[in-house]
């Protein structure tokens, strides 16, 4: 039975991620008062992608090619260790504890970089040179947060966290859990890329993560593009299933009905968060490049005050 | 109680932290209004939690907010519009430290003042999360020593009275209303006597530029 | 209740006397407060033949009163002496009516300083002695004394923050700011320490005391004159009252030893400063910083070093005014403050010329003069305490400063150009001379000032 919910995870995961990035583009273009897309444009596009001929730079090696595959199957694992629709560990979980899922997030952003690189492209490599140097600061600030999660509950699985903030109020309504909240929350604007940070235009003087697979077409882009959408979708799963709003996650008691309610209720809970990012993408206007390291450093400020405040109350 | 001081504290410090990396004038300004009513905030509620003093805590409070909440910043208010065309221009040139470095030193700051005070003042107050008044105390001057707007100075100083009364509340439940009523007044006295002074200073260096303050050496 | 009302006639007078200065009527600002300084003088006078007055609200006793004097003394030759300068003053910041107000309530905070009984108003009253004497620094409006001013409030007001966290930990630990009940509880524990020590430094910044002294040659080389002259010759001996109200509320070693440290590295970096002063209003600045010093060693060491504390006080405050008159008048002449650019004052201004060698004679401490009788007692206190090496020590510090100064006036004095003829000088400066004599004369009142000391030595 526990291999089904593993199997429903990856399936949920897979299917339900480019809906959630087609209403976010929805809703954005409605809050501009403009028609918009279909919500379901996203799978549209994949569909059409899958259909198409893959294009390959001559002078590329085949860490190209494999680059997306092997992205989609990392976050498809993640998806199986995570808890996105359980509050209880399924069989793969044992796997990997919270800082080893942060190790194959920055395994996947390591592997995307390198076939960006590959595509010896020159936007490509701006993009990746940007996103690296972002990602040295991000890495560290997640460490620290992800520290602070682990002092509260003396654990780093992320399965015990969701636990004890959902039991015991003092922690869930703590100072130290509002910095981690506030810290994480700018944490998953910059790797989702929102809007201070990063718009989704092709201006070449912003763009970030937009600039790395400008040499995929066809198949790889698809795969590509559906590797986006499930690193968007699983972040923004474990920090409200986690951290935000712990509380509704079947338990192991509840059942497979329980499990089928709560992925809806999930998606409720992901399309609070996509008006949230949608009111932002169309409110703030983006930051210089410079500026993103400001924006950084709050970042690190609100983490590093958990941890003083956590020291600073005790 | 005590968490409800401890959250109001970290607001503060946060606020603090903001109006460290921050460099227009106005909204300076303003954050520290916000300060301040956070401040009466804290009065009320230290009033509530001490039922003998209560009146005296609330009239405080009132007066806290009539006069570091509103009157100060309306009067720096005032003063910015009449020494500027455009107010809300207005921002510190040049900044002696950019966001990230003004934030790392304010985070510094504030675990200094939490080592001084858990290994020094701790053992002898017994005061939990004492600190937090230093950590805002030791922002201010650093508000102090890194900015050279005369306003943004200024409301360092005010920061810093802020914290007192936070520390005096927190930490020994209040000064005596008469004290805290002159110390509120003669605050009021030094705005106004440094917004004149700070208009005439900025109007002589907007007419004839900054000469060498040789003269000045301190 | 009657007769209690002639403690606070001092403050009634000069706030009467601001009150009625912002009135709009030709010369009633000069007169009014030119009256009111008189009466003011005598209630001071009147006041020091009455007993002690220590209640809830008020703590009047030696101390206060001769601080009183001292400042209804210089505050009377401050209006008489501003008349004249600030008439020939261009390019005012504000109106003279504003002048003559801010001063009388200058003058009403500092009496509020030294007369309340809780140290939380005594820390009111001192910062409202910085409130009201800001602009009096920036009268003559221009950049750099705008400039000094700022400094000023902002250096000064930061300083005393700390003397209010100060004043916090003392209600803490002891319940209560009164003095009077300060004086009789004796708490002992740390919290009561540290406020102590705190409050001696947060005080010592507007007392010009070591660490935080660098407002100070700034405001004394720009502001006019007479304000130079009240500044020097009373607000820093206000300040330096609540330091001594400290000391005396927690007289334990710690805190006198730490006193006796600030007071030695003021004296210290005082003299040492004076000899590479350029500007004479600076100068004496730091020769204000050093007498500063000295007081507050004389109050450390108590006993018949703070009798020697008070007499410095009293005859510096008087013959300092008298120096910072005196600079006015050269300034008028000279329009200028470096001292490289005046000389053969002698020849030109021979009455000012004569009586600023005195007046610097006075003020470092040659033998006739009360300073140099005040550190003798001082000198006494401290070898019984600290022994000769320490003595000789702070004794070398004191020549250094004698010798600068007086090196340094007496080039300005009697450097000889055949071409200068004698000149009728811009101001009258017989009010110099005539604070000259009267700290001159402060001599002969020791014995009443000891009589009056007596609760403290």
């Amino acid at each position: 039975m526990v291999y089904l919910y593993s199997f429903l995870e990856i399936v949920y995961v897979i299917v339900a991620a480019p809906l959630i990035a087609g209403i976010q583009l929805s809703l954005e273009e409605r809050i501009e008062s403009k028609q918009g897309p279909s919500i379901f444009q996203p799978y549209y596009d994949l569909i059409k992608l899958f259909r198409k001929e893959s294009l390959v730079p001559q002078i590329s090696s085949p860490v190209f090619r494999l680059g997306p595959y092997v992205i989609v199957m990392f976050y498809a694992f993640l998806a199986m260790i995570l808890p996105i629709i359980t509050a209880f560990p399924l069989p793969f979980a044992p796997s990997a504890d919270f800082i080893g899922g942060g190790l194959f997030f920055g395994a996947a952003a390591a592997i995307k970089k390198f076939s960006a690189i590959d595509s010896r492209s020159n936007y490509a490599h701006l993009g990746t040179s940007r996103s690296a140097s972002l990602a040295v600061f991000t890495e560290p600030i997640m460490v620290l947060i992800f520290i602070m999660l682990g002092v509260i509950s003396n654990t780093n699985n992320p399965f015990v966290i969701n636990h004890v903030l959902r039991t015991s109020p003092q922690w869930y309504y703590s100072l130290v859990h509002g910095f981690v909240l506030a810290a994480f929350f700018m944490i998953l604007i910059i790797e989702t890329g929102q809007l201070p940070v990063e718009s989704h235009t092709n201006g070449e003087l912003g763009m970030i993560d937009q600039a790395m697979p400008f040499e995929y077409t066809g198949m790889d882009l698809a795969m590509y593009k559906l590797g986006s959408y499930m690193k968007t979708f699983i972040l923004l799963s474990v920090f409200l299933n986690v951290y935000f709003i712990p509380f509704g996650v079947p338990t192991a008691h509840s059942g497979f009905l329980a499990i089928v309610v709560y992925m809806g209720i999930h998606l409720l809970k992901l399309l609070g968060m996509i008006v949230v990012f949608a009111l932002l993408n169309t409110t703030v206007s983006k930051f210089r490049l410079y500026k993103n390291f400001d924006f950084l450093a709050v970042a690190f400020a609100l983490a590093f005050l958990a941890s003083l405040a956590y020291y600073i109350i005790k | 109680m005590n968490q409800v001081f401890e959250i109001l504290g970290f607001l503060l410090i946060v606020l603090t932290l903001i109006m460290q990396w921050e460099i227009n004038v106005q909204r300076i300004i303003f954050l520290f209004a916000a300060s301040s009513f956070i401040i009466a905030l804290f009065l009320v509620l230290l009033g509530l939690s001490r039922p003998q003093e209560e009146y005296m805590l609330f009239i405080l409070a009132g007066l806290t907010i009539a006069v570091r909440g509103i009157t100060i910043p309306v009067v720096m208010n005032k003063a910015l519009h009449r020494l500027y065309e455009k107010p809300w221009r207005v921002r510190e040139d040049k900044p002696m430290l950019g966001v990230g470095g003004s934030i790392l030193l304010s985070l510094v700051l504030i675990a200094i003042g939490y080592f001084i005070y858990q290994n020094s003042l701790y053992s002898i107050l017994k005061v939990r999360s004492g600190s937090v008044p230093f950590a805002l105390f030791l922002q201010a001057s650093l508000l102090i020593i890194t900015h050279k707007h005369a306003y943004i100075q200024m409301i360092g100083f005010l920061v810093m009275e802020n914290a007192v009364v936070m520390l005096s509340g927190w930490v020994f439940g209040g000064l005596p209303f008469i004290v805290e009523a002159g110390v509120i007044l003669d605050l009021l006295g030094l705005v106004v006597v440094s917004s004149l002074i700070i208009r005439v200073r900025e109007r002589t260096i907007l007419q004839e530029g900054i000469s060498s303050e040789a003269e000045l050496r301190g | 209740m009657n007769q209690h009302i002639i403690y606070l006639l001092p403050i009634f007078f000069s706030l009467f006397g601001a009150l009625l200065c912002i009135l709009p009527f030709r010369y009633m600002d000069r007169t009014l407060s030119v009256i009111a300084s008189v009466l003011t003088l005598s209630s001071a006078i009147y006041l020091l033949f009455q007993p002690s007055y220590i209640n809830g609200y008020f703590y009047i006793d030696g101390l206060s009163k001769l601080l009183i004097l001292t400042i209804a003394m210089v505050y009377i030759s401050t209006v008489l002496y501003s008349l004249p300068y600030i008439k020939h003053l261009g390019n005012l910041l504000f109106q003279h009516r504003l002048y003559y107000f801010l001063l009388n309530v200058f003058v009403a905070t500092m009496f509020f300083s030294v007369i309340m009984d809780n140290l939380g108003l005594i820390w009111v009253g001192i910062e409202a002695t910085t409130v009201s004497s800001a602009l009096l620094i920036a009268t003559q409006n221009n950049q750099v004394t705008v400039e000094s001013a700022w400094r000023y409030v902002i250096i000064v007001s930061t300083g005393l923050v700390i003397s209010l966290i100060a004043i916090t930990f003392i209600y803490g630990s002891a319940g209560t700011l009164s003095l009077h009940k300060l004086l009789l509880t004796h708490p002992d524990n740390r919290v009561f320490l540290i406020g102590i020590l705190l409050g001696i430094v947060g005080f010592g910044t507007k007392a010009g005391i070591f660490p935080m002294h660098t407002w100070l040659p700034d405001v004394h080389g720009k502001a006019p004159a007479p304000v130079s002259a009240i500044f020097s010759g009373v607000l820093l001996p206000v300040a330096l009252y609540a330091m001594a109200r400290l000391i005396q509320i927690y007289p334990v070693g710690t805190v006198r030893l730490f006193t006796f440290i600030l007071g030695t590295l003021t004296v210290i970096t005082a003299s040492l400063m004076m000899t590479v002063q350029t500007n004479y209003k600076r100068m004496f600045a730091y020769s204000s910083m050093e007498n500063m010093g000295m007081i507050l060693i004389g109050f450390s060491l108590g006993g018949y070093g703070l009798l020697g504390a008070v007499i410095i006080i009293v005859s510096h405050g008087l013959a300092k005014s008298g120096v910072f008159f005196l600079t006015g008048d050269v300034l008028s002449r000279y329009h200028t403050t470096e001292m490289r650019d005046v000389n053969s004052l002698m020849q030109r201004l021979p009455r000012a010329a004569s009586s600023l060698f005195i007046g610097s004679m006075a003020v470092t401490g040659a033998p006739p003069f009360a300073i140099f009788v005040g550190e003798l007692f001082i000198f006494s206190a401290l070898i019984a305490q600290y022994g000769w090496l320490m003595a000789l020590v702070i004794i070398l510090f004191l020549a250094i400063a004698f010798i600068a100064v007086n090196f340094k006036t007496g080039k300005m004095i009697f450097s000889e150009n055949e071409k200068i003829k004698r000149e009728k000088p811009h101001l009258e400066s017989w009010i110099a001379i005539v604070n000259l004599i009267l700290s001159f004369l402060v001599i002969l009142f020791i014995p009443y000032f000891e009589l009056l000391l007596k609760n403290l030595l």
